[in-house]
């Protein structure tokens, strides 16, 4: 890549970052000003003030993933299955890196009472344990045939390769029929009736006794210990992928940060039109959130065939985002390459598609949203789930190798 | 074409991650020690997977090398 390039990557991430500080910086004033004296006018005027800078934000912080995505390789489906097929555990480290990061600043923001992690879906769901360990499982085989977990096949599609593309459309269609569909109703009807009675999934509420500060401590130490311990000639030691990992986990950090702090500044202007802060309608609009893909492709294929009636919203505006990142990054490095798939792939590609658009709106969460936004919760159910994506994604690996060695 | 003739050649444009190190891993198991494979992959990934495998089987990667529409291709030999 030559410098003028390298130069004008750079100034598109920085650019970004700053832009996004600045509505972080706008939004909390929304959150700590006296909106005693506003008019009707003036809170309309806020409020879509704030939804344009939430939008935005969601858009660049999917740009930023996308590219981070796109440029290191990073990606969670070989992070989890390359425990059996390479046996090299490199990927592995850089999402133990994006948690090492997210953790402790989802944490932060939330003890220091900007994001209410509490009324996050992963905080206040019921905890729906088949769901999580089948949603979990199921997605897990399909990002593996699939070629990359929800977002990953958003970059791939972005950087020119269509099999990518047939996984997203497939991805779509199954978590859209899971969501609003034919599907839907095993979910609703059988899988999510299971439930064990918890009154929240935050994993600190199970051990009352321990200080928060010991639990995190705890984690961040497991962490370290396993990203130290890489061998010493592994490609985990160059700069690339420690650094890959933390700014996703960063981007995670932000993401929350920024949804949080709309979360207190829409309720604080607009006093009169929410209950209270459990109030339905302001937490299905505004409900604190960080990035995640399982509704999100779906969200934004729906907001793109209807349009009347739809509003852009966070996720659908970082679907937008990833797919712009990863096609300029392409773009700038010279990596933007159309490639189709033998048919072999192209099969693969559909079944991992819909797998992993079930076993996603299943388990409420891919391994972005489960495996990062979730953890970064240190909610039970993210756990749980994502123990699983990683177990489904070694039994899919294992499967895959199976067939393909008894190919002729 | 380098110096190194192939005594087999896999052909994995198009494949997505895994399936070029599942059918690298298929092919080295394949050929006798010394013989030497040649991978061809368009997966970005690639780049560090299938010299990963490589190394964590004990084979030897002769060259790497890029090719134009993205392509990269990898010659093995099998230790």
């Amino acid at each position: 890549m030559s410098k003028g390039r390298r130069v004008l990557g750079s100034a598109l991430v920085l650019g970004a970052v700053i832009w996004i500080a600045y509505y972080i910086i706008k939004i909390k004033g929304y959150a700590s000003m006296d909106a005693s004296g506003l008019s009707d006018g003036q809170v309309t005027a806020i409020k879509k003030s704030i939804q344009a800078a939430v939008v935005v934000s969601g858009f660049l912080l999917g740009g930023l993933l996308g590219a981070v995505v796109q440029r290191s390789k990073f990606c969670i489906a070989a992070a989890c299955h390359n425990v059996v097929t390479t046996r090299d555990l490199t990927q592995t480290r850089a999402y133990a890196m994006a948690l090492f990061v997210a953790i402790p600043l989802t944490q932060l923001l939330y003890r220091a009472g900007i994001v209410d992690i509490s009324r996050s879906i992963y905080i206040s769901s019921s905890f729906t344990w088949l769901s999580y360990i089948a949603g979990g499982f199921i997605f897990g085989v399909g990002i593996v045939y699939a070629g990359g977990c929800a977002s990953r096949i958003l970059v791939r599609a972005g950087e020119g390769n269509l099999g990518g593309l047939v996984s997203v459309l497939a991805f779509i269609f199954s978590s859209g029929a899971t969501l609003w569909g034919i599907t839907a109703m095993v979910r609703v009807d059988y899988l999510d009736k299971l439930t064990l009675n918890m009154k929240s999934q935050y994993l600190p509420n199970i051990f009352s006794n321990v200080p928060l500060w010991v639990i995190v401590l705890i984690i961040e130490a497991v962490l370290l210990i396993f990203m130290l311990r890489s061998p010493k000639d592994s490609e985990w030691r160059s700069l690339k992928w420690p650094l890959a990992g933390a700014s996703i986990g960063l981007i995670i950090a932000l993401a929350w940060w920024i949804n949080g702090l709309a979360f207190k500044a829409v309720p604080n202007v607009d006093s009169f039109s929410f209950s209270g802060l459990d109030d339905p309608t302001l937490l299905q609009a505004w409900g604190p959130k960080s990035l995640t893909f399982a509704l999100a492709d779906a969200q934004t294929f729906r907001y793109i065939i209807l349009w009347t009636g739809e509003t852009i919203n966070f996720a659908v505006a970082t679907v937008f985002g990833v797919i712009a990142g990863s096609l300029i990054s392409a773009l700038i490095s010279g990596t933007f390459n159309w490639v189709a798939p033998p048919l072999q792939q192209f099969k693969y590609n559909l079944i991992g598609g819909l797998l992993m658009g079930f076993g996603a709106v299943l388990a409420m969460g891919c391994n972005i949203g489960q495996g990062l936004s979730g953890i970064s919760t240190l909610s039970i159910g993210s756990f749980l789930t994502m123990s699983f994506i990683f177990a489904g994604a070694i039994a899919g690996a294992k499967f895959m190798t199976w067939r393909i060695m008894r190919e002729a | 074409m380098a110096s190194i003739m192939a005594d087999k050649v896999v052909d994995c444009r198009g494949l997505n991650c895994p399936m070029p190190v599942v059918k690298t891993k298929k092919a080295l198991g394949e050929v006798t020690p010394g013989q030497v494979i040649e991978v061809t992959a368009t997966d970005p990934g690639s780049k560090s997977d299938i010299p990963a495998l490589v190394k964590n089987m004990g084979s030897e990667m002769i060259e790497t090398r890029d090719e134009q529409g993205g392509a990269i291709v990898f010659l093995i030999r099998k230790k």
